[in-house]
Protein backbone atom coordinates (compact mmCIF):
# COMPACT_ATOMS: atom_id res chain seq x y z
CA UNK A 1 0.00 0.00 0.00
CA UNK A 2 1.39 3.42 -0.95
CA UNK A 3 2.35 5.74 1.89
CA UNK A 4 1.72 9.46 1.64
CA UNK A 5 2.98 12.19 3.95
CA UNK A 6 0.71 15.16 4.67
CA UNK A 7 2.42 18.13 6.28
CA UNK A 8 0.34 20.97 7.66
CA UNK A 9 1.03 24.66 7.09
CA UNK A 10 2.51 24.77 10.60
CA UNK A 11 4.90 21.90 9.88
CA UNK A 12 3.23 18.92 11.54
CA UNK A 13 3.60 15.77 9.45
CA UNK A 14 1.49 12.67 9.29
CA UNK A 15 2.16 9.52 7.27
CA UNK A 16 -0.93 7.70 6.03
CA UNK A 17 -1.18 4.32 4.34
CA UNK A 18 -3.45 4.74 1.36
CA UNK A 19 -5.63 2.25 -0.44
CA UNK A 20 -4.44 1.95 -4.02
CA UNK A 21 -6.99 3.57 -6.31
CA UNK A 22 -8.13 6.15 -3.76
CA UNK A 23 -7.21 9.74 -4.43
CA UNK A 24 -4.96 11.71 -2.09
CA UNK A 25 -8.07 13.73 -1.12
CA UNK A 26 -10.09 10.61 -0.24
CA UNK A 27 -7.14 9.26 1.73
CA UNK A 28 -6.92 12.47 3.74
CA UNK A 29 -10.65 12.72 4.42
CA UNK A 30 -11.02 9.03 5.37
CA UNK A 31 -8.10 9.26 7.77
CA UNK A 32 -9.13 12.55 9.34
CA UNK A 33 -6.13 14.48 8.08
CA UNK A 34 -6.84 18.14 8.85
CA UNK A 35 -6.36 20.80 6.20
CA UNK A 36 -8.24 19.09 3.38
CA UNK A 37 -11.99 19.56 2.99
CA UNK A 38 -13.03 17.90 -0.29
CA UNK A 39 -16.49 19.44 -0.21
CA UNK A 40 -17.54 18.24 -3.69
CA UNK A 41 -16.30 14.68 -3.19
CA UNK A 42 -13.78 14.76 -6.01
CA UNK A 43 -15.65 16.08 -9.05
CA UNK A 44 -13.58 19.22 -9.57
CA UNK A 45 -16.07 21.81 -8.50
CA UNK A 46 -14.98 23.14 -5.10
CA UNK A 47 -11.17 23.57 -4.96
CA UNK A 48 -11.07 22.72 -1.25
CA UNK A 49 -8.52 19.89 -1.50
CA UNK A 50 -5.66 22.12 -2.61
CA UNK A 51 -2.15 20.84 -1.77
CA UNK A 52 1.43 21.87 -2.46
CA UNK A 53 3.33 18.90 -3.84
CA UNK A 54 6.96 18.29 -2.86
CA UNK A 55 9.09 19.51 -5.78
CA UNK A 56 10.79 16.12 -6.07
CA UNK A 57 7.41 14.43 -6.60
CA UNK A 58 5.89 16.75 -9.19
CA UNK A 59 7.05 14.76 -12.21
CA UNK A 60 5.56 11.55 -10.81
CA UNK A 61 2.01 12.92 -10.94
CA UNK A 62 -0.43 12.67 -13.82
CA UNK A 63 -0.63 15.86 -15.89
CA UNK A 64 -3.01 18.57 -14.83
CA UNK A 65 -6.30 18.87 -16.75
CA UNK A 66 -7.61 22.22 -17.94
CA UNK A 67 -10.47 22.09 -15.43
CA UNK A 68 -8.14 21.43 -12.51
CA UNK A 69 -6.05 24.34 -13.71
CA UNK A 70 -9.13 26.61 -13.80
CA UNK A 71 -10.34 25.53 -10.38
CA UNK A 72 -6.93 26.10 -8.76
CA UNK A 73 -7.31 29.79 -9.65
CA UNK A 74 -10.25 29.89 -7.24
CA UNK A 75 -8.56 28.12 -4.32
CA UNK A 76 -8.71 29.94 -0.99
CA UNK A 77 -4.93 30.24 -0.68
CA UNK A 78 -3.15 31.49 -3.79
CA UNK A 79 -1.80 28.76 -6.03
CA UNK A 80 1.90 28.21 -6.56
CA UNK A 81 3.90 26.36 -9.23
CA UNK A 82 3.58 23.12 -7.23
CA UNK A 83 -0.16 23.40 -6.50
CA UNK A 84 -2.50 20.51 -7.28
CA UNK A 85 -5.99 19.47 -6.29
CA UNK A 86 -5.51 16.28 -4.31
CA UNK A 87 -8.70 14.72 -5.71
CA UNK A 88 -6.83 14.51 -9.00
CA UNK A 89 -3.95 12.46 -7.58
CA UNK A 90 -4.90 8.78 -7.73
CA UNK A 91 -2.60 6.82 -5.45
CA UNK A 92 -0.77 3.69 -6.52
CA UNK A 93 2.44 1.93 -5.52
CA UNK A 94 4.19 4.09 -8.09
CA UNK A 95 3.43 7.08 -5.89
CA UNK A 96 4.65 5.47 -2.67
CA UNK A 97 6.42 8.09 -0.54
CA UNK A 98 4.53 11.06 -2.01
CA UNK A 99 4.85 14.21 0.12
CA UNK A 100 2.36 17.07 0.09
CA UNK A 101 1.80 20.13 2.25
CA UNK A 102 -1.67 21.46 3.01
CA UNK A 103 -2.35 25.20 2.78
CA UNK A 104 -3.16 27.31 5.81
CA UNK A 105 -6.82 27.43 4.81
CA UNK A 106 -9.12 25.85 2.22
CA UNK A 107 -12.26 27.94 2.59
CA UNK B 1 -24.61 -12.11 -5.18
CA UNK B 2 -27.98 -13.88 -5.01
CA UNK B 3 -30.76 -12.22 -6.93
CA UNK B 4 -33.84 -11.81 -4.74
CA UNK B 5 -37.50 -11.51 -5.72
CA UNK B 6 -38.50 -8.00 -6.59
CA UNK B 7 -39.58 -6.40 -3.29
CA UNK B 8 -42.25 -3.73 -3.49
CA UNK B 9 -43.12 -0.64 -1.49
CA UNK B 10 -46.17 1.64 -1.53
CA UNK B 11 -44.13 4.81 -1.94
CA UNK B 12 -45.23 8.12 -3.44
CA UNK B 13 -43.03 11.01 -2.38
CA UNK B 14 -45.70 13.52 -3.53
CA UNK B 15 -48.42 12.00 -1.29
CA UNK B 16 -49.87 13.18 2.01
CA UNK B 17 -48.86 9.84 3.50
CA UNK B 18 -45.23 10.60 2.67
CA UNK B 19 -45.45 14.13 4.01
CA UNK B 20 -46.96 12.93 7.29
CA UNK B 21 -44.65 10.03 7.93
CA UNK B 22 -41.53 9.83 5.80
CA UNK B 23 -39.29 9.18 8.80
CA UNK B 24 -41.34 6.11 9.75
CA UNK B 25 -41.38 4.92 6.12
CA UNK B 26 -37.57 5.21 6.09
CA UNK B 27 -37.18 3.29 9.36
CA UNK B 28 -39.44 0.47 8.17
CA UNK B 29 -37.77 0.35 4.77
CA UNK B 30 -34.35 -0.11 6.36
CA UNK B 31 -35.74 -2.62 8.87
CA UNK B 32 -36.97 -4.72 5.91
CA UNK B 33 -33.35 -5.41 5.01
CA UNK B 34 -33.94 -4.45 1.36
CA UNK B 35 -33.71 -0.66 1.03
CA UNK B 36 -34.28 -1.00 -2.72
CA UNK B 37 -37.87 -1.76 -3.73
CA UNK B 38 -40.29 -1.19 -6.57
CA UNK B 39 -43.09 1.37 -6.34
CA UNK B 40 -46.00 1.28 -8.79
CA UNK B 41 -46.66 5.03 -8.53
CA UNK B 42 -45.85 7.43 -11.39
CA UNK B 43 -45.50 4.63 -13.94
CA UNK B 44 -43.27 2.54 -11.70
CA UNK B 45 -39.81 3.21 -10.28
CA UNK B 46 -37.24 1.81 -7.88
CA UNK B 47 -36.93 3.50 -4.50
CA UNK B 48 -33.35 3.42 -3.22
CA UNK B 49 -32.55 4.26 0.42
CA UNK B 50 -29.23 2.46 0.81
CA UNK B 51 -26.40 4.95 1.36
CA UNK B 52 -23.94 2.67 -0.44
CA UNK B 53 -26.45 2.14 -3.23
CA UNK B 54 -26.81 5.89 -3.70
CA UNK B 55 -23.04 6.25 -4.00
CA UNK B 56 -22.99 3.51 -6.62
CA UNK B 57 -25.87 4.85 -8.71
CA UNK B 58 -24.72 8.47 -8.50
CA UNK B 59 -21.19 7.54 -9.58
CA UNK B 60 -22.00 5.12 -12.39
CA UNK B 61 -23.37 7.49 -15.01
CA UNK B 62 -22.61 5.04 -17.80
CA UNK B 63 -25.28 2.69 -16.40
CA UNK B 64 -27.59 5.18 -14.69
CA UNK B 65 -28.17 8.20 -16.90
CA UNK B 66 -29.40 11.63 -15.82
CA UNK B 67 -30.52 12.54 -19.33
CA UNK B 68 -34.10 13.74 -19.83
CA UNK B 69 -34.58 12.57 -23.39
CA UNK B 70 -37.75 14.49 -24.12
CA UNK B 71 -37.54 14.26 -27.90
CA UNK B 72 -36.40 10.63 -28.00
CA UNK B 73 -33.15 11.29 -29.81
CA UNK B 74 -30.70 10.29 -27.06
CA UNK B 75 -30.72 7.34 -24.66
CA UNK B 76 -34.32 7.20 -23.46
CA UNK B 77 -33.47 8.65 -20.04
CA UNK B 78 -36.32 10.28 -18.13
CA UNK B 79 -34.46 12.87 -16.12
CA UNK B 80 -33.85 13.72 -12.50
CA UNK B 81 -37.42 14.07 -11.26
CA UNK B 82 -40.23 11.51 -10.90
CA UNK B 83 -42.64 12.08 -12.58
CA UNK B 84 -40.67 13.09 -15.66
CA UNK B 85 -40.64 16.87 -16.17
CA UNK B 86 -41.52 18.54 -19.47
CA UNK B 87 -38.76 21.16 -19.19
CA UNK B 88 -35.24 19.87 -19.64
CA UNK B 89 -32.50 20.87 -17.24
CA UNK B 90 -29.53 20.81 -19.58
CA UNK B 91 -26.95 20.72 -16.79
CA UNK B 92 -28.60 18.44 -14.25
CA UNK B 93 -30.12 16.23 -16.89
CA UNK B 94 -27.02 15.41 -18.88
CA UNK B 95 -24.08 13.01 -18.51
CA UNK B 96 -20.32 13.45 -18.85
CA UNK B 97 -18.50 14.58 -20.90
CA UNK B 98 -21.14 17.09 -22.01
CA UNK B 99 -22.19 17.63 -18.39
CA UNK B 100 -18.58 18.26 -17.38
CA UNK B 101 -18.21 20.91 -20.08
CA UNK B 102 -21.37 22.71 -19.05
CA UNK B 103 -20.68 22.56 -15.31
CA UNK B 104 -17.22 23.94 -15.83
CA UNK B 105 -18.75 27.27 -16.87
CA UNK B 106 -20.39 27.69 -13.46
CA UNK B 107 -17.88 26.07 -11.07
CA UNK B 108 -15.52 29.05 -10.67
CA UNK B 109 -18.38 31.13 -9.23
CA UNK B 110 -18.63 28.72 -6.29
CA UNK B 111 -14.89 28.32 -5.64
CA UNK B 112 -13.47 29.63 -2.35
CA UNK B 113 -12.16 32.93 -3.78
CA UNK B 114 -15.61 33.68 -5.21
CA UNK B 115 -17.32 32.76 -1.94
CA UNK B 116 -15.19 35.37 -0.23
CA UNK B 117 -16.92 37.93 -2.44
CA UNK B 118 -20.41 36.57 -1.78
CA UNK B 119 -20.06 36.38 2.02
CA UNK B 120 -20.34 40.14 2.76
CA UNK B 121 -23.04 40.48 0.11
CA UNK B 122 -25.10 37.78 1.81
CA UNK B 123 -24.54 39.45 5.19
CA UNK B 124 -25.75 42.79 3.85
CA UNK B 125 -28.92 41.27 2.40
CA UNK B 126 -29.54 39.48 5.69
CA UNK B 127 -29.18 42.63 7.77
CA UNK B 128 -31.38 44.56 5.33
CA UNK B 129 -34.06 41.86 5.66
CA UNK B 130 -33.82 41.86 9.46
CA UNK B 131 -34.16 45.66 9.43
CA UNK B 132 -37.49 45.42 7.60
CA UNK B 133 -39.05 43.76 10.64
CA UNK B 134 -36.80 44.50 13.63
CA UNK B 135 -38.95 47.35 14.95
CA UNK B 136 -42.21 45.40 14.76
CA UNK B 137 -41.49 42.48 17.07
CA UNK B 138 -42.98 39.90 14.74
CA UNK B 139 -42.26 38.32 11.36
CA UNK B 140 -42.70 35.34 9.09
CA UNK B 141 -39.12 34.09 8.98
CA UNK B 142 -39.63 32.63 5.51
CA UNK B 143 -41.05 35.56 3.56
CA UNK B 144 -39.55 38.38 5.59
CA UNK B 145 -35.99 37.23 6.21
CA UNK B 146 -34.82 33.92 4.75
CA UNK B 147 -36.26 34.15 1.23
CA UNK B 148 -35.15 37.75 0.57
CA UNK B 149 -31.65 37.01 1.88
CA UNK B 150 -31.06 33.83 -0.11
CA UNK B 151 -32.89 34.93 -3.26
CA UNK B 152 -30.99 38.20 -3.48
CA UNK B 153 -27.64 36.49 -2.81
CA UNK B 154 -28.27 33.98 -5.58
CA UNK B 155 -29.42 36.69 -8.00
CA UNK B 156 -26.40 38.84 -7.16
CA UNK B 157 -24.05 35.94 -7.89
CA UNK B 158 -25.73 35.30 -11.22
CA UNK B 159 -25.80 38.94 -12.24
CA UNK B 160 -29.57 39.53 -12.01
CA UNK B 161 -31.06 42.68 -10.50
CA UNK B 162 -31.23 41.93 -6.77
CA UNK B 163 -34.06 44.42 -6.18
CA UNK B 164 -36.21 42.36 -8.54
CA UNK B 165 -36.25 39.27 -6.32
CA UNK B 166 -39.95 38.84 -5.52
CA UNK B 167 -41.07 37.25 -8.80
CA UNK B 168 -38.28 34.68 -9.11
CA UNK B 169 -38.64 33.83 -5.42
CA UNK B 170 -42.40 33.33 -5.69
CA UNK B 171 -42.05 31.15 -8.78
CA UNK B 172 -39.28 29.09 -7.19
CA UNK B 173 -41.37 28.62 -4.06
CA UNK B 174 -44.43 27.26 -5.87
CA UNK B 175 -42.36 25.27 -8.33
CA UNK B 176 -40.75 23.49 -5.40
CA UNK B 177 -43.80 21.83 -3.97
CA UNK B 178 -46.15 21.37 -6.92
CA UNK B 179 -45.76 18.88 -9.76
CA UNK B 180 -45.90 20.24 -13.29
CA UNK B 181 -49.38 18.71 -13.81
CA UNK B 182 -50.88 20.59 -10.84
CA UNK B 183 -53.35 23.38 -11.80
CA UNK B 184 -51.53 25.91 -9.60
CA UNK B 185 -48.08 25.11 -10.97
CA UNK B 186 -46.57 28.44 -12.09
CA UNK B 187 -46.19 27.58 -15.79
CA UNK B 188 -46.99 31.01 -17.21
CA UNK B 189 -44.84 32.81 -14.65
CA UNK B 190 -41.96 30.45 -15.40
CA UNK B 191 -42.38 31.06 -19.12
CA UNK B 192 -42.20 34.81 -18.53
CA UNK B 193 -39.12 34.45 -16.35
CA UNK B 194 -37.41 32.28 -18.96
CA UNK B 195 -38.13 34.84 -21.67
CA UNK B 196 -36.48 37.42 -19.41
CA UNK B 197 -33.50 35.08 -18.92
CA UNK B 198 -33.09 34.80 -22.70
CA UNK B 199 -33.14 38.58 -23.10
CA UNK B 200 -30.47 38.94 -20.42
CA UNK B 201 -28.31 36.24 -22.02
CA UNK B 202 -28.45 38.02 -25.37
CA UNK B 203 -27.62 41.36 -23.69
CA UNK B 204 -24.65 39.91 -21.82
CA UNK B 205 -23.46 38.10 -24.93
CA UNK B 206 -23.10 41.50 -26.55
CA UNK B 207 -21.80 43.24 -23.45
CA UNK B 208 -20.18 40.80 -20.99
CA UNK B 209 -19.82 42.00 -17.41
CA UNK B 210 -17.96 39.18 -15.68
CA UNK B 211 -20.99 37.69 -13.99
CA UNK B 212 -22.35 34.17 -14.33
CA UNK B 213 -24.90 35.18 -16.96
CA UNK B 214 -22.02 36.51 -19.06
CA UNK B 215 -20.11 33.25 -18.56
CA UNK B 216 -23.11 31.32 -19.89
CA UNK B 217 -23.73 33.78 -22.71
CA UNK B 218 -20.15 33.43 -23.94
CA UNK B 219 -19.74 29.81 -22.87
CA UNK B 220 -18.02 27.24 -25.07
CA UNK B 221 -18.73 23.53 -24.60
CA UNK B 222 -16.86 20.83 -26.45
CA UNK B 223 -15.57 23.39 -28.91
CA UNK B 224 -18.93 24.98 -29.77
CA UNK B 225 -20.82 27.92 -28.27
CA UNK B 226 -23.36 27.06 -25.57
CA UNK B 227 -26.79 27.34 -27.19
CA UNK B 228 -29.40 29.79 -25.95
CA UNK B 229 -31.61 26.84 -24.89
CA UNK B 230 -28.78 25.38 -22.82
CA UNK B 231 -27.87 28.72 -21.27
CA UNK B 232 -31.50 29.54 -20.44
CA UNK B 233 -31.96 26.14 -18.82
CA UNK B 234 -28.80 26.50 -16.75
CA UNK B 235 -29.82 29.96 -15.61
CA UNK B 236 -33.27 28.61 -14.83
CA UNK B 237 -31.76 25.90 -12.61
CA UNK B 238 -29.60 28.41 -10.77
CA UNK B 239 -32.51 30.74 -10.06
CA UNK B 240 -35.26 28.19 -9.37
CA UNK B 241 -33.15 25.42 -7.88
CA UNK B 242 -30.67 27.65 -6.21
CA UNK B 243 -32.18 28.93 -3.04
CA UNK B 244 -35.49 27.38 -1.98
CA UNK B 245 -33.47 24.45 -0.67
CA UNK B 246 -31.33 26.77 1.44
CA UNK B 247 -34.49 28.42 2.73
CA UNK B 248 -35.84 25.05 3.86
CA UNK B 249 -32.70 23.98 5.66
CA UNK B 250 -32.39 27.30 7.48
CA UNK B 251 -36.04 27.19 8.53
CA UNK B 252 -35.97 23.61 9.80
CA UNK B 253 -32.78 24.32 11.74
CA UNK B 254 -34.22 27.45 13.36
CA UNK B 255 -37.44 25.62 14.24
CA UNK B 256 -35.43 22.91 16.00
CA UNK B 257 -33.09 25.37 17.72
CA UNK B 258 -36.08 27.28 19.08
CA UNK B 259 -36.75 24.25 21.27
CA UNK B 260 -33.07 23.71 22.14
CA UNK B 261 -31.75 27.00 23.53
CA UNK B 262 -28.49 25.53 24.86
CA UNK B 263 -27.51 24.31 21.40
CA UNK B 264 -28.76 27.56 19.84
CA UNK B 265 -26.44 29.58 22.08
CA UNK B 266 -23.47 27.39 21.24
CA UNK B 267 -24.23 27.62 17.52
CA UNK B 268 -24.08 31.42 17.72
CA UNK B 269 -20.72 31.39 19.47
CA UNK B 270 -18.77 28.38 18.18
CA UNK B 271 -18.10 28.34 14.43
CA UNK B 272 -16.67 24.80 14.31
CA UNK B 273 -19.64 23.44 16.25
CA UNK B 274 -21.97 25.34 13.92
CA UNK B 275 -20.33 23.80 10.83
CA UNK B 276 -20.80 20.30 12.24
CA UNK B 277 -24.36 21.07 13.30
CA UNK B 278 -25.26 22.21 9.78
CA UNK B 279 -24.07 18.84 8.43
CA UNK B 280 -26.33 17.04 10.89
CA UNK B 281 -29.28 19.31 10.11
CA UNK B 282 -28.65 18.47 6.46
CA UNK B 283 -28.59 14.75 7.23
CA UNK B 284 -31.67 14.88 9.40
CA UNK B 285 -33.98 17.04 7.28
CA UNK B 286 -32.58 17.23 3.78
CA UNK B 287 -34.38 19.79 1.63
CA UNK B 288 -34.31 17.71 -1.57
CA UNK B 289 -36.42 14.57 -1.51
CA UNK B 290 -35.14 12.63 -4.47
CA UNK B 291 -32.93 12.63 -7.52
CA UNK B 292 -33.61 10.02 -10.15
CA UNK B 293 -31.72 8.13 -12.82
CA UNK B 294 -32.72 5.78 -15.65
CA UNK B 295 -30.89 2.51 -16.24
CA UNK B 296 -29.65 2.42 -19.82
CA UNK B 297 -28.75 -1.30 -19.67
CA UNK B 298 -29.72 -4.34 -17.66
CA UNK B 299 -27.75 -4.31 -14.46
CA UNK B 300 -27.71 -5.47 -10.86
CA UNK B 301 -27.92 -3.28 -7.78
CA UNK B 302 -27.80 -4.57 -4.19
CA UNK B 303 -28.47 -8.06 -5.53
CA UNK B 304 -31.52 -6.91 -7.43
CA UNK B 305 -31.97 -7.08 -11.21
CA UNK B 306 -32.65 -3.68 -12.74
CA UNK B 307 -33.88 -3.70 -16.34
CA UNK B 308 -32.83 -1.22 -19.00
CA UNK B 309 -35.32 1.65 -19.08
CA UNK B 310 -36.33 1.37 -15.41
CA UNK B 311 -36.05 4.41 -13.20
CA UNK B 312 -34.35 4.64 -9.81
CA UNK B 313 -35.24 7.35 -7.32
CA UNK B 314 -32.31 8.03 -5.04
CA UNK B 315 -34.29 8.83 -1.91
CA UNK B 316 -31.86 11.21 -0.24
CA UNK B 317 -33.63 11.55 3.16
CA UNK B 318 -33.96 7.75 3.19
CA UNK B 319 -30.25 7.23 2.52
CA UNK B 320 -29.43 9.71 5.28
CA UNK B 321 -31.33 7.39 7.66
CA UNK B 322 -29.40 4.27 6.61
CA UNK B 323 -28.36 2.67 9.94
CA UNK B 324 -25.47 0.89 8.21
CA UNK B 325 -23.92 4.32 7.63
CA UNK B 326 -25.38 6.43 10.44
CA UNK B 327 -25.90 4.57 13.75
CA UNK B 328 -29.15 5.56 15.52
CA UNK B 329 -30.18 7.48 12.41
CA UNK B 330 -33.38 8.88 13.94
CA UNK B 331 -31.44 10.71 16.63
CA UNK B 332 -30.38 14.25 15.78
CA UNK B 333 -26.84 14.48 17.15
CA UNK B 334 -25.19 17.81 16.36
CA UNK B 335 -21.77 16.31 17.06
CA UNK B 336 -22.28 13.18 14.95
CA UNK B 337 -18.85 12.15 13.70
CA UNK B 338 -19.74 11.31 10.11
CA UNK B 339 -22.65 13.72 9.55
CA UNK B 340 -20.81 15.29 6.63
CA UNK B 341 -21.20 12.03 4.72
CA UNK B 342 -24.88 12.91 4.25
CA UNK B 343 -26.12 12.76 0.65
CA UNK B 344 -28.41 15.78 0.92
CA UNK B 345 -26.53 17.44 -1.94
CA UNK B 346 -26.60 14.14 -3.89
CA UNK B 347 -23.28 12.53 -4.85
CA UNK B 348 -21.03 11.90 -7.82
CA UNK B 349 -20.71 14.22 -10.79
CA UNK B 350 -24.03 15.93 -10.15
CA UNK B 351 -23.38 16.73 -6.50
CA UNK B 352 -24.81 20.20 -5.88
CA UNK B 353 -22.44 22.81 -7.22
CA UNK B 354 -23.81 25.42 -4.84
CA UNK B 355 -23.29 23.49 -1.62
CA UNK B 356 -20.47 25.75 -0.33
CA UNK B 357 -22.66 28.81 -0.88
CA UNK B 358 -25.64 27.13 0.78
CA UNK B 359 -23.57 26.28 3.86
CA UNK B 360 -22.15 29.80 4.01
CA UNK B 361 -25.65 31.28 3.91
CA UNK B 362 -27.15 28.88 6.45
CA UNK B 363 -24.21 29.45 8.79
CA UNK B 364 -24.62 33.22 8.62
CA UNK B 365 -28.37 33.06 9.21
CA UNK B 366 -28.12 30.63 12.16
CA UNK B 367 -25.49 32.82 13.78
CA UNK B 368 -27.12 36.17 13.08
CA UNK B 369 -30.90 35.97 13.18
CA UNK B 370 -31.32 35.01 16.82
CA UNK B 371 -28.45 37.29 17.79
CA UNK B 372 -30.17 40.42 16.51
CA UNK B 373 -33.80 39.49 17.07
CA UNK B 374 -33.75 39.45 20.87
CA UNK B 375 -35.81 36.82 22.70
CA UNK B 376 -36.72 35.20 19.37
CA UNK B 377 -39.47 32.58 19.68
CA UNK B 378 -41.02 30.48 16.94
CA UNK B 379 -44.79 30.11 17.15
CA UNK B 380 -44.47 26.33 16.76
CA UNK B 381 -48.23 25.77 16.45
CA UNK B 382 -48.49 28.14 13.49
CA UNK B 383 -45.61 26.71 11.43
CA UNK B 384 -46.85 25.59 8.02
CA UNK B 385 -44.88 23.21 5.88
CA UNK B 386 -45.34 22.69 2.16
CA UNK B 387 -48.48 20.77 1.16
CA UNK B 388 -46.22 18.17 -0.47
CA UNK B 389 -42.61 17.17 0.15
CA UNK B 390 -42.18 15.53 -3.26
CA UNK B 391 -39.78 18.18 -4.48
CA UNK B 392 -38.56 20.03 -1.41
CA UNK B 393 -39.16 19.47 2.29
CA UNK B 394 -39.97 23.10 2.93
CA UNK B 395 -42.02 25.66 4.82
CA UNK B 396 -44.34 28.45 3.80
CA UNK B 397 -44.93 30.01 7.25
CA UNK B 398 -42.61 30.20 10.25
CA UNK B 399 -44.13 32.96 12.43
CA UNK B 400 -41.84 34.39 15.10
CA UNK B 401 -42.01 37.02 17.80
CA UNK B 402 -39.14 38.94 19.40
CA UNK B 403 -38.42 42.05 21.43
CA UNK B 404 -38.48 45.03 19.02
CA UNK B 405 -35.14 46.73 18.44
CA UNK B 406 -33.48 49.52 16.51
CA UNK B 407 -32.43 48.95 12.86
CA UNK B 408 -28.91 47.63 12.50
CA UNK B 409 -26.14 49.67 10.86
CA UNK B 410 -25.11 48.67 7.34
CA UNK B 411 -21.99 50.83 7.10
CA UNK B 412 -19.46 48.27 8.28
CA UNK B 413 -20.63 45.43 6.03
CA UNK B 414 -18.43 46.21 3.05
Amino acid sequence: MPKITFTSATGESRVVEATAGDSAMQTAVRNGVPGIVGECGGVLSCATCHVFVDEADLDRLPPMSEIEDEMLDGAAEDRRANSRLSCQIPLSDDLDGLKVTTPEFQE
Amino acid sequence: MTVIDRPTIDFDHWSLKYREGWERIAAEFHASGHPLAWSEHHGGFWVLASWEGVQQVASDWETFTSVNDLDGTENGGRGQVIPQQPYRLFLGESDPPLHTGRRRLESPYFAPKSLRRWRPVNKRFLIEAINTVIETGQANLIDDIIVPTTARTTLHLIGYDTDDWQDPAAVAHRGSYLTADHPDYPHSEQTQMRARFREMLVERGEKPSGDLISALAGGVVQGRPLSLDEAESMMNALVFGGFDTTVSLTASSLIWLDQHPREAARIREDEAYRAGAIEEFLRFRPPVTHVSRTAVRDTELLGQRIAAGERIAMWLPGANRDPLKFPNPDVLDLERENARDNVSFSAGNHRCLGSPLAKLEVSEMLATISLHLADLRVDQGAVQSYPSFGGVLGYSQVPVTFTPGRPLPLDDLG
